[in-house]
C-alpha cells in the first residue's frame, strides 16, 4: 500500500506486461485494478483471447488492489475464453484480492492457483 | 485532493465519545475512485487504525464511488468518520437513483459492488432526495 505522504496520481502505478511460457502467454498485473485501470487490462485479455490463447494465465501477485470493477474484467474475459474452449487461471492471489473473490462466489469458476 | 477539506473534532452524547471527520469532493472521473482511496487512507492512518482494517475500508470506498461515478456521473462528496465504535464513510452525489443490491449472477460483468458492501459492511444503507443520494456503511472499528 502506498504511503500517505507519497501518494502518485492514481493509475501512476499500475501496469501490465505479457511473459510467454512455453507458448502459454501469461498477463503480469502490477498495481490497482479499478474503474480507472480496468479497461486497459480488459483489452489485454480479449486481445490475446482474440488471437487464439485459449488458456490464458494472469500472474496477480503483484496486484494490490482489485475491486468489483477489476472482477467483471476477469468474469467478461473467462466467458470469451470459455466460447473458444479455454479458460483462465489466476495465479499468486493475495489474500485480500482471494477473499474478494470468494464472498462474490467467483473463486470457483476460475482456476485459482498459489 | 481539492481544498474543500473540512475536519471537525468534537464531543458528543453524554459521555466523552471523541468523533474524527474529514471531507472532500472529487470530479466526476474514473480516477477519483484512487484518489478517493488515498483519502480515505491518510484518514485512517493519521487516525492509527490498522492496516488490514484500512484495507477493508478501501475496498467498500472504491465500490461506492465507482457506482457514483457509473451511474450519477456527477461530483462526489465522500465523508469519512471515525468515533469510538466505528467507522463511517459516506458518499454523495447530486444525481438521482438509489443503489440496487442485485443478486449473485456469476456470469455478469457488472453488478458486484453493493455485493461486496452488503457482504463485508456491520452496515450500510443510503438517503436520498432532490439534492441527490448518499451511501454510507460502517464498519465496527478495531483501533
Amino acid at each position: 500500500m502506498v504511503s500517505p505522504g507519497s501518494d502518485p496520481p492514481a493509475g501512476d502505478d499500475f501496469r501490465i506486461s505479457i511473459r510467454d511460457e512455453a507458448g502459454t502467454p501469461t498477463v503480469v498485473v502490477e498495481g490497482e485494478v479499478d474503474v480507472a485501470t480496468a479497461p486497459a487490462l480488459r483489452d489485454e485479455l480479449y486481445r490475446l483471447i482474440e488471437q487464439g490463447s485459449r488458456q490464458v494465465v494472469v500472474d496477480l501477485s503483484g496486484m494490490d488492489f482489485i475491486d468489483s470493477t477489476g472482477l467483471g474484467v476477469f468474469v467478461g474475459a473467462l466467458k470469451r475464453a470459455r466460447e473458444g474452449g479455454g479458460g483462465i487461471e489466476l495465479r499468486g492471489l493475495k489474500p485480500s484480492a482471494r477473499k474478494v473473490f470468494e464472498i462474490t462466489g467467483l473463486s470457483s469458476a476460475f482456476t485459482i492457483a498459489s | 485532493m481539492t481544498a474543500d477539506t473540512s475536519r471537525a473534532r468534537r464531543g458528543s452524547g453524554r459521555r466523552e465519545k471523541a468523533t474524527d471527520e474529514l471531507s472532500t469532493v472529487f470530479p466526476s472521473v474514473a480516477p477519483s475512485a484512487a484518489s478517493a482511496r488515498r483519502f480515505v487512507a491518510a484518514a485512517l492512518r493519521r487516525w492509527g487504525c490498522p492496516d488490514d482494517f484500512i484495507e477493508l475500508v478501501l475496498l467498500l470506498t472504491s465500490e461506492l464511488v465507482t457506482n457514483a461515478y457509473r451511474h450519477a456521473r456527477t461530483e462526489t462528496r465522500v465523508s469519512v468518520r471515525l468515533d469510538d465504535d466505528c467507522t463511517r464513510v459516506e458518499v454523495r452525489d447530486v444525481g438521482r437513483g438509489e443503489p440496487e443490491l442485485r443478486p449473485r449472477d456469476t456470469d455478469r460483468v457488472d453488478g458486484r459492488g453493493l455485493q461486496i458492501v452488503d457482504a463485508l459492511a456491520d452496515r450500510w444503507g443510503y438517503h436520498s432526495n432532490a439534492g441527490g443520494t448518499a451511501v454510507w456503511f460502517e464498519l465496527v472499528h478495531r483501533r
